[in-house]
């Protein structure tokens, strides 16, 4: 990635969910209006560049791709259309363009791709719910054959358990959010 | 597995601009979009989003595929080819398009409006 040179480093902290991740691309577009510019994302604490001669758009995408070829011609195309690689994790790659008057600046131009980009992060969360579910379970089970074991054991159970089911809630919650922007956008359209 | 010709009707406007464009010969991605916006006159813009998940749904339904023997100068670009598929399901839905306008004309034509 292109960096100038000297460009001081800021960090902001923003806890955020993955089903409002059009409210993180209009964070991240704000801040490059103030100069800010994310080089690197983070789960809670990003990084960002100082420079107040530049502003951009950002616009994050999600697709699990293959390393190498896949992710190469991905990219290529994004380039093309005049986006920069911002930075990629777990399958979300964030773009940024240099803001411009009567730009466009929609990655997704048409309800049917949107509505499948919806179900591919869907997909994810199932994904890691249902590889979730026999540990929690076995976890669960543990937690009540409390006999001869300490206490240190049968809590530390407990909180493992108690972390996994909040994870596979909000991982439930998550899905939920995402049909119902697929039902809202499908309910709008005289398509059907 | 692989669905009816007419199942796969309508297409959407990407889905049959994108086909389009590959009619006459291979094409990487930005080359259709360019292409797809100069026939539609500005009006079908398609995002970089869109574009890539199009391609890989018309790619995975067997209407497009990548092109043998791209240049390998340009290797980081994929390069796409209609499929003798593609080309049944564009002329498909082009005859069922001519349909829609037919009718629409006739329509039109019986109250004497100018069509």
């Amino acid at each position: 990635m292109m960096q100038k040179a000297g460009g001081k480093m800021e960090y902001r902290t923003r806890v955020s969910f993955v089903w409002n991740y059009e409210k993180d691309e209009q964070w991240m577009t704000d801040l490059s209006a103030q100069g800010l510019h994310l080089v690197k994302p983070g789960i809670v604490r990003s990084r960002f560049e100082k420079d107040t001669d530049r502003r951009y758009v950002y616009k994050v995408d999600y697709h699990q791709l293959k390393k190498g070829e896949e992710l190469k011609s991905y990219l290529a195309l994004f380039e093309d259309m005049g986006w920069e690689h911002v930075s990629s994790y777990m399958g979300w790659h964030y773009f940024r363009k240099p803001y411009a008057e009567g730009e466009s600046y929609e990655i997704y131009t048409d309800r049917t791709t949107i509505i499948q980009l919806w179900k591919r992060v869907q997909t994810t969360f199932l994904m890691i719910l249902l590889a979730n579910i026999p540990i929690l379970i076995l976890n669960l089970v543990n937690m009540f054959e409390t006999a001869d074991r300490s206490e240190v054991i049968s809590s530390t159970i407990a909180s493992v358990s108690g972390f996994q089911t909040t994870v596979a809630l909000l991982l439930l919650y998550g899905w939920f959010r995402f049909q119902n922007k697929i039902k809202q956008l499908s309910t709008d359209s005289p398509q059907g | 597995m692989r669905e009816n010709v007419q199942d796969m009707l309508p297409l959407t406007e990407a889905f049959y601009y994108i086909l389009v464009a590959l009619y006459p010969g291979d094409a990487h991605g930005y080359a259709m979009m360019q292409d797809v916006e100069q026939m539609s006159g500005g009006r079908v813009r398609i995002g970089a989003g869109t574009l890539y998940t199009a391609l890989s749904t018309l790619q995975k339904k067997g209407l497009i595929d990548n092109a043998p023997g791209a240049d390998s100068t340009d290797s980081r670009r994929k390069h796409y080819t209609i499929t003798a598929r593609g080309r049944l399901v564009l002329l498909a839905e082009m005859e069922r398009m001519e349909e829609l306008l037919g009718s629409g004309r006739a329509a039109i034509e019986r109250l004497g409006g100018d069509v």
